[in-house]
């Protein structure tokens, strides 16, 4: 036994030294270059930011913009036309939402990364998972938007009828309970991973 | 920029100093066992001498620095792993598993201490984050206590992860 501990002993040190004593690859950078590495970087930051707000905004603007190209006065002049701009509008005013919480979670993201490992792992988790849990909730937030445009679009009596309403209904349901079911799963699967790392916390031998 | 102030800068400077004096050759260490390809180990020192450098600006000694250095470098690691894991589709195994799988390479009784330490890079970029962490910071010296501090779990399960990287090391490097 005595053995195998002086055995473990030299193992240990052995490791260590060459460990310590290796060659590694040490590039120096000045303060100065650090500085600009990082000001880059949160640049890159903001401008993937603002690349997030911009593609929330962008589907319910082709939507309008192509409320205009379908002559919106004459459109508003018949009860399906009102129906589907205030659905765009709907869809419009969801996105500016969409938009805002993208960036609220775009600046959460960013601390100062300097808790300790198990509680940085836990944020980064415990925010994958709320953005799990509430993506359904705010996709949701489109349906009502989605249902009167098409609900207009029904009613076009130049249109094509309830035939493309109806399929793009379902399609959408479709979609909608599949990504809700999937991230409920998602959600699942982290909080597991959440609560077996709050266990490690715990003091236990 | 969060700084701007030119005496904040001036000890934030400093401080990036002191760390690349005390610190540079075990951040190396750290990436080098993170990260196999070259470019990409350049990348990620950068990347942690950056979240380093930011980080003081929001250090007031709330610990030791060496805690602070080693968080802040952990976690960009950490970091880089979760995305790099996902473009790779790596499979990372916990030292439990790892005892129980043969080992890659077989640790030849005269390998020199440069196939050693690849072996051992070899082996750490195997693991599951926190044991990884444990077993870099078991390496660079550091006890259970000042483990826990840096990751953030009891000192008990510091000391129970490090018997098993112990037990792994001994099985893998001990002949």
């Amino acid at each position: 036994m005595d053995e195998q501990n002086e055995l473990n002993f030299q193992v240990e040190a052995n490791l260590r030294a060459i460990w310590k004593g290796g060659a590694v690859v040490q590039p120096t950078w000045t303060p100065d270059q650090i500085r600009a590495r990082a000001a880059a970087f949160e640049a890159q930051a903001r401008r993937l930011a603002l690349a997030d707000m911009f593609a929330f905004i962008l589907v319910p603007v082709v939507i309008l913009a192509a409320a205009f190209v379908l002559d919106l006065p004459a459109l508003l002049g018949e009860p399906y036309g009102r129906i589907q701009f205030s659905g765009a509008v709907l869809l419009f005013l969801c996105s500016v939402l969409g938009a805002l919480w993208s960036r609220r979670y775009s600046h959460a993201a960013v601390g100062s990364n300097a808790n300790d490992l198990l509680a940085s792992h836990l944020e980064r988790l415990a925010r994958l998972r709320d953005w799990y849990i509430s993506t359904p909730w705010g996709s949701a937030l489109y349906l009502p938007g989605a249902g009167l445009v098409m609900i207009g679009s029904g009613m076009n009596p130049k249109g094509r009828g309830w035939e493309m309403p109806i399929i793009w209904a379902g399609v959408a349901i479709f979609v909608y309970l599949a990504s809700c079911i999937q991230m409920k799963i998602k959600a699942r699967a982290l909080q597991r991973e959440i609560d077996s790392l709050e266990a490690l916390r715990s003091v236990s031998r | 920029m969060t700084e701007q102030d030119p005496e904040a800068r001036k000890a934030q400077d400093a401080l990036y100093r002191q760390t690349v004096a005390e610190f540079g050759r075990a951040l190396a260490r750290l990436v080098a066992a993170t990260e196999r390809d070259a470019a990409a180990q350049h990348d990620l020192l950068q990347d942690i001498h950056v979240a380093i450098w930011r980080s003081f600006a929001v250090y007031r000694g709330q610990c030791s620095l060496r805690t602070w250095i080693y968080r802040v470098a952990h976690n960009a690691a950490a970091t880089y792993i979760k995305k790099s894991i996902r473009r790779r589709r790596d499979q990372l195994m916990s030292l439990e598993d790892l005892e129980r799988v043969a080992p890659l390479v077989e640790a030849h009784h005269e390998a020199d201490n440069t196939e050693t330490l690849e072996q051992l890079y070899q082996l750490i970029r195997q693991l599951k984050p926190i044991d990884r962490d444990v077993m870099l910071l078991y390496l660079e010296g550091l006890d259970a206590d000042g483990i826990a501090d840096v990751l953030g779990i009891s000192a008990g399960n510091v000391a129970q992860k490090i018997h098993r990287s112990k037990k792994l090391l001994q099985h893998r490097f001990g002949k």
